[in-house]
C-alpha cells in the first residue's frame, strides 16, 4: 500500500514534540504498537514553548509539506505556561502562512498528553490524509 | 583590525567588483577626511569606523570588511552621504559588501528569529502574491482590478500579524491609503491581488537572488495590468520601486509617487481641503527612505502645514529633514543597546516638541512602538506620545476614519521636559 | 593558467583543506541497536549502520543486537578509545528512558555527556511502521543523518552544581506553620519560625472547640507549642516580619524585623504559611457587633462561657459566592454547625435557625450536619438573587423549599463571614516573587501535581495561605510542604542540568521580555553600563549609557526555552537545543 502512495505522493511532516507530553504521548504509541503512516519525522525539544514562527517558516521554506507542533494539554505544561506561547505563535504563524498563500492548515497545533498514545496514532493519521488530499507544496497556488 | 595586512589578504578582484558600478566606484574617491566616522550615528559601534571600511576597501583588502559581525552594524541611513564632500556612496558599498557577503554562505543572525528573510524568501520561491485579508479593502469602498493608477501596498497585512504585539495597527494604514486614493482620484485604485513584499529588506540585507525573483514578479504583474502610475504610502516601497526596480529589472515602464506628492500636489492646486477639526500639536519625523534617500522632504510639509488652519500645529524637531536620526534599526539586521538609545533620544526630541508623532515609514512606526512597549520605567511624559503614519492623519482630516490618538492629559499645553532631568536619570546615575 | 590565477586555485585549495580539517575534527560514532527482534524485526540495522557511516563526519558506526547491555556499553566505550570518537549517536529506543545510562556511558569513557545524542528508532519508527518495513528503514535513515547532523552541533556542557544551606524558615506561627516548622526542626534541620504577633498558634488562639470530635483548641496548640519550646534546632521570632528576600534555591537571605531590630537569615528553604484574615463585615446584613455578630465573635462568646440569647438566627455565605468574592470560604458551615451544637448543647431548648445557600459538609462530617439536624436546628434555604432581609428584630427570607416568605424574629444575628487572603499577601509575593491568584490568596504551582510548590523553586505554602482551610487540612499542608522542603535541605549540594538558557550579552538590548515570560524568575535584569570609545555630543546619545540586560540565573532556569522563543533579537539561546542545532536538524531532513 505504502509503495502504491509513494508512487503518488506521500507528505514529509516535520514535527516538534516537547519532551514531558508530546514525546511521551509519541512513544506511549510506540509501546502500544498503535499504527500510523511512516510520514512524520521527530524533532524533540524541552517545550513547545521553544518553537519559533521561524523555525516553522524555515521549515516550509526547505520544502516540507506539514509541520506538526504538540505539546502538553492546556494547564497541565511542565513549565506552567510555555504551551500557552506555543498556541499564540501557532496561531500567528497560521495568519502569516494563509497570506503567503500556503494552506494554515498544513500547520497543526494538537495537545496530547503522555497517556494518549492513540490519540497521537490518529492525529498523524488524519493530518496524513489531509495532506495527501492537499497535495504537495510547491505545486499549490 | 589585523596588526599586518599580507600582500596576499589584497583581493583585486573585490576591486574590480566595486569599479563595476557607478556608485560603489565612488568609493575610490574617499580622500580621508573622517566625516562619515564623525556623522555616523553608530559609528562608534562599528568593529571598524566607516572611514576605516573605506579605506580599506579601496585598498582592496575584502577580507577583512566582508564579515558579519562588521557590516550588520550600518544603518543604511544615508547620514554619512550628507557630510561627506566627496559625494561617496558608503550604503551603496555596504549593499554590495552584503551581497557578497551571502554569496559567500555566510549568514546574518537578525532580528525576529529571521522570520521577515524567511517570508520574503519563501515568497520568491511560492508562485503567488500576498493573498490579502479581506478587511483591508473596509466597506464602502471599492478597488479596481485594472487600471492606470495602483496602491501598493507592500508587506503591510504581513508586518501587521508580526508585530501584532506592539500593537501597531498596519492594516488601518492600508485602509486608510484605500480610502483616501478612493476620495482623490478619478476612479477607485487598483490593488494588485498578486503583488510580493517589494524585496527592500531583501536587497539591503544582501540577498539579492530573492531580491530579484520579488521585483521581477512585481513588476510583470504591474504590466500585465497595464498600471501607469503606483501610489505608495511606504518609504522602502517608494525607494525600491522608483529607483531599484529600473536600475535591476527591465521593462520598467511605470510612474511611482508617494501619496503625500499626490495629495501636496493637490492642495498646491487647491483641489483638496481638509475638512475636520482636530487641536493638536504634532511634529514629524523624517524616514531615511524618503527623507535622505529621495529628497522628498516638503510634501509631507506642505501637507502639515495646511492643516493649520483645522487646528493642527506642526513644529520642526531640532534635528530634522537631512539631519534627523534613524529609528536605529535596518532590515531586521540589528537591533542594540544604541538602537534602543537612538529610539529613546528621537522621543524625547519629538515629546519636546509635540503630542503626536507623524512619520511615513511603517518600520519607523514598529521601532518608535517598540520603545514605548518596553516595560521599563521610561520618562512618563515620553510614554505620552503618540505615534502614527501620515496617511491615518490625512484620513482623519478628510474625514474618513476615526483616528484612534486619545488626547493626553497636558492637551495644548507644551510640556517642556527638563533634558538635564533626564540626563541625570539615564547618564550619571550610576 | 596565468601566474594569478594560479595562485587563486592555490588559496582555494587551501582553505578547503583547512575547512576539512576542522570538519575531520569531529568524529560520531553511530551505535544501531538490533534490540532483539524489537527494531532488527522491522528494519534492517546493519544496512542502517552502514548508511551511517557514509555520512559526514561519522568516523564509526556498527550495529548491536543489545546497545544498552553490557556488550553494548562496552563496545561503545571500545570505540571511542580505539576510534577516538568525540561525538555518540545511538539509534534505539527512547531518551526518555535510556538517555542517563548511555550519557553516563560515555561519561566513563571520558567524553562529555551532552556530547551524546539519541535517535528514537523503536518506539517512534519500528514499532509503529511494523507493516511497511520499508518505509520504516526511509524513516530511519532520515533520523539517523538528522541525529549525526544534530550532534556535529553539540557543544559540551557542565552540570550545574550548587551548594546548599541546610536551614529553613517558616513564615507564619498558626497551627500549619509551626507543625511545618516542628517536622523539620525533628528531621534535624535548624529551622527558623516568623511569626506576626507575640504569641505563636495564629487564628487558633481565638477559636473555642474543633469539629468535628469538640477537642479544645487551646489543648492543641499548648500541646504543639511545647514540642516547639523543647526542640532544640528551632528558633522562633515573635512579632517579626519579612522585610527582604533574595537569591534563590539553596540560598536565600532573608532580612526580618523584630521589633526594631534587623536580623538576617541565610536558609535554603522558605515556606510560606501566613494563614488568612478576618472580614469584618462592615454595611452587611446590619453587622454591629453587639446583637449582630459573626461566627467568630460568637465562639469567642461561647469560650468566656457568656450567655447567649435563646432566638439565633445565622446567615451563612455572608460575604463570600457574590461577585466580589466568588470563592467558598470551606470552613463556616462546620463552624455554624459547631457553634449550634455547642449552643444546643448548653441550652438545649434554644431557637437556631441558620439560613443557607448551601451546606458544605464533606466526608465524615456529613454526621456532623445530621447530629445537628437531629438537635433541632432549623434550617432554610435562600438563594443568591433573594437574600435574607434584616430588619431590627426579624429577618424576612425566602424559603426556598416552600416556595414562601418566612418571618424570623431574633435576639442575636450570626454572620458566618469568609476568611480573606492577609493584606499583606501582595507584599510578600513579590518580595518572594511568587504569583497570587484573584482573591490575592497564593498560587500554587499546580493544583495537583505539585500542590504545596510554588513554581519557584525552593519556595513553599502551606494551610490557609493558599485557600481556607480547616485544622486537620492545615495540619496536612503543613506537614505535606515540610517534607517538600527536606527534599531541598537534605542536599549538601543541588546538581542542575546544564542544558539550560545563557544569554549573549552584546546582542541583548535590553526590553525584559524574557524576565516577564520567565515563570521560575531564572532571569533577571542587570544594570550594565555601557562603554562608547567616545561621546560625541550631537550624534550619541547620552541615553544608552546604563542599560539593562538580561541575565540567566542558572540554578533556577529549567531549560524550557520560553525566552528563547521569545527574544526578539536572538540574544538568548538554550544549550542542547539552540536554533543551529534545530536548525541543521530540519536543514538535514529536507535537504
Amino acid at each position: 500500500m505504502v509503495e502504491q502512495i509513494q508512487e503518488t505522493y506521500f507528505p514529509k511532516i516535520l514535527t516538534f514534540l516537547c519532551n514531558w507530553c508530546g514525546y511521551a504521548g509519541a512513544d506511549y504509541a510506540g509501546v502500544s504498537r498503535y499504527q500510523y503512516p511512516p510520514s512524520i519525522r521527530v524533532i524533540r525539544v524541552m517545550c513547545s514553548g521553544r518553537i519559533q514562527p521561524s523555525l516553522i517558516l524555515d521549515a516550509f521554506n526547505r520544502g516540507t509539506d506539514g509541520v506538526m507542533v504538540c505539546g502538553c494539554h492546556i494547564g497541565d505544561c511542565h513549565y506552567i505556561s510555555g504551551n500557552e506561547y506555543a498556541e499564540e505563535r501557532v496561531k500567528k504563524t497560521k495568519k502569516i502562512l494563509e497570506m503567503l498563500r500556503i494552506d494554515p492548515n498544513r500547520l497543526r497545533l494538537e495537545w496530547i498528553s503522555a497517556s494518549e498514545g492513540i490519540k497521537f496514532a490518529e492525529v498523524v493519521n488524519d493530518f496524513t490524509n489531509q495532506l495527501i488530499s492537499l497535495g504537495p507544496l510547491k505545486k499549490e497556488s | 583590525m589585523a596588526d599586518i595586512i599580507k600582500s596576499s589578504d589584497l583581493d583585486l578582484n573585490f576591486i574590480k567588483e566595486l569599479s563595476k558600478n557607478e556608485e560603489t566606484k565612488s568609493i575610490l574617491s574617499c580622500f580621508e577626511c573622517g566625516m562619515c566616522t564623525a556623522s555616523c550615528p553608530v559609528g562608534e559601534q562599528f568593529l571598524l569606523n566607516p572611514h576605516q571600511i573605506t579605506r580599506l576597501a579601496s585598498f582592496g583588502v575584502s577580507n577583512q570588511i566582508l564579515d558579519e559581525k562588521i557590516l550588520r552594524y550600518c544603518l543604511t541611513c544615508r547620514t554619512c552621504q550628507e557630510y561627506c564632500p566627496q559625494d561617496v556612496d558608503f550604503i551603496e558599498f555596504i549593499r554590495l559588501a552584503r551581497t557578497l557577503l551571502i554569496k559567500r554562505g555566510i549568514k546574518y543572525e537578525e532580528t525576529h528569529d529571521g522570520i521577515l528573510t524567511l517570508i520574503s524568501e519563501i515568497q520568491a520561491n511560492l508562485p503567488n502574491g500576498f493573498k490579502l485579508p479581506s478587511e483591508v479593502i473596509p466597506e464602502g469602498y471599492q478597488t479596481l482590478k485594472e487600471g492606470k493608477t495602483a496602491y501598493f501596498l507592500g508587506c503591510l497585512p504581513i508586518l501587521d500579524v508580526v508585530f501584532d504585539a506592539y500593537q501597531v495597527n498596519l492594516l488601518e494604514i492600508a485602509q486608510n491609503g484605500i480610502k483616501i486614493l478612493n476620495k482623490v482620484l478619478e476612479q477607485p485604485p487598483v490593488v494588485i491581488e498578486n503583488a510580493k513584499c517589494c524585496g527592500h529588506d531583501a536587497l539591503w540585507k544582501g540577498h539579492f537572488d530573492t531580491f530579484k525573483k520579488l521585483a521581477e514578479h512585481n513588476v510583470n504583474e504591474i504590466n500585465r495590468l497595464g498600471i501607469e502610475t503606483i501610489v505608495t504610502t511606504c518609504a522602502e516601497c517608494y525607494r525600491t520601486l522608483k529607483v531599484d526596480y529600473p536600475k535591476y529589472v527591465e521593462n520598467v515602464k511605470f510612474n511611482v509617487i508617494h501619496l503625500s506628492e499626490l495629495i501636496a500636489e493637490k492642495i498646491k492646486n487647491d483641489e483638496l481641503m481638509f475638512s475636520e477639526q482636530y487641536d493638536v500639536e504634532l511634529t514629524y519625523h523624517d524616514p531615511c527612505r524618503l527623507g535622505r534617500h529621495m529628497k522628498v522632504y516638503s510634501p509631507p510639509r506642505v501637507i502639515l502645514n495646511s492643516m493649520e488652519e483645522n487646528g493642527v500645529i506642526f513644529t520642526e524637531m531640532e534635528k530634522t529633514r537631512e539631519y534627523s536620526t534613524c529609528c536605529g534599526v535596518s532590515c531586521f539586521i540589528n537591533c542594540n543597546d544604541l538602537s534602543k538609545a537612538l529610539q529613546m533620544d528621537r522621543l524625547v526630541e519629538a515629546k519636546n516638541v509635540a503630542d503626536l508623532l507623524i512619520t511615513t515609514c511603517p518600520k519607523c512606526q514598529i521601532h518608535y512602538s517598540c520603545m514605548m512597549h518596553e516595560k521599563k520605567e521610561q520618562p512618563s511624559d515620553v510614554m505620552k506620545l503618540e505615534i502614527s503614519d501620515l496617511t491615518n492623519l490625512i484620513a482623519k482630516m478628510m474625514g474618513l476614519s476615526e483616528f484612534k490618538h486619545e488626547e493626553g492629559e497636558n492637551k495644548g499645553v507644551k510640556k517642556q521636559i527638563e533634558e538635564k532631568k533626564y540626563v541625570n536619570l539615564y547618564l550619571y546615575d550610576q | 593558467m596565468t601566474n594569478r590565477d594560479q595562485k587563486k586555485v592555490w588559496r582555494e585549495k587551501r582553505k578547503m583543506l583547512e575547512k576539512e580539517k576542522n570538519k575531520e575534527s569531529i568524529r560520531v560514532g553511530v551505535f544501531v541497536c538490533h534490540c532483539g527482534t524489537n527494531i532488527g524485526g522491522v528494519i534492517d540495522c546493519s544496512a542502517l549502520a552502514e548508511y551511517a557511516r557514509m555520512l559526514t563526519n561519522v568516523a564509526f558506526s556498527e550495529d548491536n543486537q543489545y546497545t544498552c547491555a553490557e556488550t553494548g556499553l562496552t563496545s561503545i566505550k571500545t570505540a571511542i578509545k580505539e576510534k577516538n570518537l568525540n561525538r555518540i549517536v545511538v539509534a534505539s529506543c527512547t531518551p526518555r528512558t535510556h538517555e542517563p545510562l548511555f550519557r553516563k556511558c560515555v561519561s566513563d569513557a571520558g567524553i562529555n555527556p551532552y556530547l551524546f545524542n539519541f535517535v528514537n528508532i523503536r518506539e517512534q519508527c519500528s514499532w509503529v511502521h511494523m507493516d511497511y518495513p520499508d518505509a520504516a528503514f526511509e524513516k530511519a535513515k532520515d533520523l539517523i543523518r538528522m541525529g549525526v547532523a544534530k550532534s556535529i552541533m553539540l557543544q559540551p556542557l557542565e552540570m550545574i552544581k550548587i551548594g546548599v544551606t541546610q536551614e529553613a524558615v517558616v513564615i507564619g506561627g498558626g497551627i500549619s506553620g509551626m507543625n511545618t516548622a516542628l517536622s523539620l526542626s525533628r528531621q534535624g534541620f535548624k529551622t527558623h519560625l516568623v511569626e506576626k504577633e507575640y504569641i505563636l498558634g495564629g487564628r487558633l488562639n481565638s477559636l473555642y472547640k474543633l469539629f468535628p470530635h469538640d477537642t479544645e483548641a487551646s489543648e492543641l496548640i499548648e500541646d504543639v507549642k511545647t514540642k516547639i519550646n523543647n526542640s532544640k534546632n528551632l528558633k522562633v521570632y515573635t512579632e517579626a516580619v519579612v522585610k527582604s528576600v533574595d537569591g534563590y534555591i539553596g540560598n536565600y537571605n532573608i532580612k526580618i524585623l523584630q521589633l526594631d531590630r534587623i536580623i538576617d537569615l541565610k536558609v535554603g528553604t522558605i515556606i510560606v504559611a501566613v494563614g488568612a484574615s478576618l472580614l469584618i463585615p462592615e454595611n452587611l446584613y446590619g453587622y454591629d457587633g453587639k446583637s449582630r455578630i459573626t461566627q467568630h465573635e460568637l465562639e469567642s462568646k461561647l469560650k468566656a462561657e457568656e450567655k447567649i440569647s435563646d432566638k439565633i438566627v445565622m446567615i451563612q455565605c455572608a460575604g463570600s459566592r457574590i461577585k466580589e468574592r466568588i470563592y467558598c470560604s470551606n470552613v463556616c458551615c462546620m463552624t455554624a454547625l459547631k457553634n449550634a451544637l455547642i449552643i444546643k448543647d448548653r441550652k438545649p431548648d434554644s431557637n437556631i435557625t441558620i439560613l443557607f445557600r448551601d451546606i458544605y459538609a464533606p466526608g465524615t462530617y456529613e454526621d456532623y450536619y445530621r447530629r445537628a439536624r437531629e438537635s433541632g436546628v432549623l434550617f432554610i434555604k435562600y438563594t443568591e438573587d433573594k437574600l435574607p432581609i434584616v430588619e431590627e428584630t426579624q429577618v424576612k427570607v425566602f424559603n426556598e423549599y416552600i416556595g414562601e416568605k418566612m418571618i424570623l424574629p431574633y435576639n442575636l444575628l450570626v454572620l458566618s463571614t469568609p476568611l480573606i487572603a492577609n493584606y499583606d499577601n501582595k507584599e510578600l509575593s513579590q518580595m518572594l516573587k511568587v504569583p497570587l491568584e484573584p482573591n490575592n490568596f497564593f498560587l500554587e504551582a499546580h493544583v495537583k501535581l505539585r500542590p504545596v510548590d510554588f513554581a519557584t523553586e525552593g519556595i513553599f505554602v502551606c494551610g490557609s495561605a493558599k485557600w481556607p482551610v480547616d485544622v486537620s487540612e492545615s495540619i496536612v499542608q503543613g506537614l505535606a510542604a515540610a517534607s517538600r522542603a527536606s527534599t531541598i535541605i537534605s542536599n549538601k549540594n543541588l546538581n542542575f542540568s546544564g542544558s539550560i538558557a545563557e544569554v549573549e550579552e552584546s546582542k541583548c538590548n535590553g526590553c525584559g521580555d524574557c524576565r516577564d515570560a520567565c515563570v521560575y524568575n531564572a532571569v533577571e535584569m542587570v544594570e550594565t553600563r555601557i562603554e562608547f570609545k567616545a561621546i560625541r555630543d550631537s550624534f550619541i546619545p547620552s541615553t544608552a549609557l546604563i542599560k539593562h540586560k538580561s541575565k540567566v540565573i542558572p540554578s533556577m532556569c529549567k531549560g524550557c526555552g520560553v525566552c528563547v522563543g521569545i527574544c526578539p533579537v536572538g540574544a538568548l539561546s538554550l544549550k542542547n537545543f539552540t536554533n543551529e542545532q534545530i536548525g541543521v536538524e530540519i536543514e538535514s531532513y529536507l535537504s
